[in-house]
């Protein structure tokens, strides 16, 4: 299984969010999207979940474009609430059972139960922290080919990070791709294969973990990364 | 498509019950004001009834339109987008199920003014019945009874081939605006600019198509309608039209 892209630009408003990235991703890949912020992390993932456009530039899934026939195999946790007004942690599961047949409602159940969800809540009424427990028990409840989390331990408490690193980490797959963008580099460290850099937009490292920590820890490369940037902000 | 317009429907629940209830409240009146011979409390119910279906008509617009643009302004379009569903899929989803909308709010109306009507030109005019209040209606009209059913007929299929044709305008101008003005201050004006433009010109070629669609006089009625036929197919196909390029824009160049 392979997820490619070729030549990705994402324009909008004059802010050029992406610049000319080129990758790709095949099962058993747990990568880690890392970069400031307003780097393109985001944006690429929405790309690949086909709920935003390229200006230029193509994404394909085992060589199909976004569409949807990939979008039944591709799930993507976004970082905000994304429900209608009038659903409850009931209904978002509903949802997600009429519309992704790889949707597993037994095991939503489960995990919102174990969150301590009320399934009769409003989505509109929880905090933060459970709002980020829904969104991950919905996409943890697919059995998608590409999984994608936007900073799924941000926001969330100690013992729920645990619980979610050792979610995603229970979902490795060689015929499964994993995507995770975070800040929190040290504790998703230990799920990845593989990483990619972003800067401003523009994709300016990748590669296995064994290639890219072979003389450093991921948190110093990160540092030597986007720490150059800073010092050149500084000295202009 | 049918569970698309079944999450529609989920979303629309409430204030359907409303719009629902309002026509109820509305109808009782009318035998209320029977049973308490207050011929004031029986018109309140009729006339009420005619301008809720005048507001229902509007309401159904507003919310058919809005309901589509608001999910590409709001993170709840994540939704409408994440589904394993064509956007053609989705737009004519939305499309159909203001068409139904449109359907149940008419039968509504016309459910509740015919009843209110009975009762009150049963207790004023001393008609009763379903065909002699017809028949009564069409007298006063100077039309026979099957012209003023043709008219009926053609004014329920106008008014919903309007009710879409009117969405699908507010559709393209919606996915227009998010396309090129996505989620900036001046997008709502965008879209209501180009709403505009369409509407315009949308009534430009229904002119052009059906000049003599106007009703010269009664006696002309099912001449006049049957001219003005074109402008419905008309209608029609800009309304297929804009669904289709909603649908296109909205899989191409909308990013939310």
């Amino acid at each position: 299984m392979e997820l490619r892209i070729e030549n990705l630009t994402q324009r909008y408003r004059g802010v050029t969010a992406l610049k000319d990235v080129r990758t790709q991703l095949r099962g058993g890949d747990t990568c880690l999207l890392l970069g400031p912020n307003g780097s393109g992390k985001t944006t690429l993932m929405k790309l690949i979940a086909g709920i935003a456009s390229p200006s230029s530039g193509e994404i394909t899934l085992d060589g199909m474009p976004i569409g949807p026939k990939t979008k039944a195999r591709i799930a993507y946790m976004p970082t905000e609430n994304y429900f209608y007004n009038y659903m409850s942690v009931r209904d978002a599961g509903k949802y997600y059972t009429d519309f992704f047949a790889d949707f597993d409602r037994s095991a939503y159940e489960a995990r919102i139960d174990r969150a301590e969800l009320d399934p009769r809540a409003s989505i509109r009424t929880l905090s933060s922290g459970m709002s980020a427990k829904l969104r991950l028990s919905l996409i943890l409840s697919r059995d998608a080919q590409v999984m994608m989390f936007d900073e799924p331990i941000n926001g969330v408490d100690m013992l729920t990070r645990d619980w979610v690193l050792d979610e995603i980490a229970a979902r490795r797959d060689p015929e499964r791709i994993l995507l995770i963008s975070t800040h929190l580099v040290e504790q998703a460290e230990r799920l990845a294969n593989c990483a990619l850099f972003l800067r401003r937009g523009e994709l300016v490292r990748e590669g296995t973990l064994n290639e890219l920590c072979r003389e450093s820890s991921l948190e110093d490369l990160y540092r030597e990364v986007y720490g150059s940037r800073r010092e050149e902000e500084a000295s202009c | 498509m049918l569970k698309l317009i079944k999450y529609e429907f989920r979303r629309s629940r409430t204030s359907l019950i409303v719009m629902l209830a309002a026509a109820l409240l509305l109808y009782l009146a009318a035998p209320l004001g029977s049973l308490l011979k207050r011929e004031g409390l029986m018109g309140v119910s009729l006339f009420g009834l005619m301008f809720y279906c005048f507001a229902a008509y509007v309401y159904v617009l507003i919310r058919g339109v809005s309901a589509y643009s608001s999910e590409l302004s709001t993170r709840s379009g994540y939704l409408m987008l994440m589904v394993p569903r064509s956007t053609l899929s989705i737009v004519l989803a939305k499309l159909l199920f203001t068409l139904c909308f449109a359907i149940v709010m008419l039968a509504v109306c016309i459910l509740a003014c015919i009843g209110s009507a009975a009762i009150f030109m049963d207790e004023v005019f001393d008609v009763r019945g379903l065909v002699p209040m017809l028949k009564y209606v069409a007298l006063n009209m100077e039309i026979d009874l099957s012209s003023l059913g043709f008219f009926c007929l053609y004014a329920v299929v106008s008014a919903l081939i309007s009710v879409i044709s009117v969405v699908s305008m507010g559709y393209l101008a919606a996915t227009l605006s998010a396309a090129i003005a996505a989620r900036s201050k001046g997008a709502w004006f965008l879209s209501s600019v180009l709403f505009l433009v369409l509407l315009i010109l949308v009534g430009k070629v229904s002119t052009l198509v059906s000049p003599e669609a106007a009703v010269q006089n009664f006696t002309d009625l099912r001449i006049a309608l049957t001219a003005a036929i074109p402008t419905l197919l008309v209608n029609l196909g800009f309304t297929a039209l804009f669904t289709g390029l909603s649908a296109l824009i909205l899989k191409k160049r909308v990013c939310l």
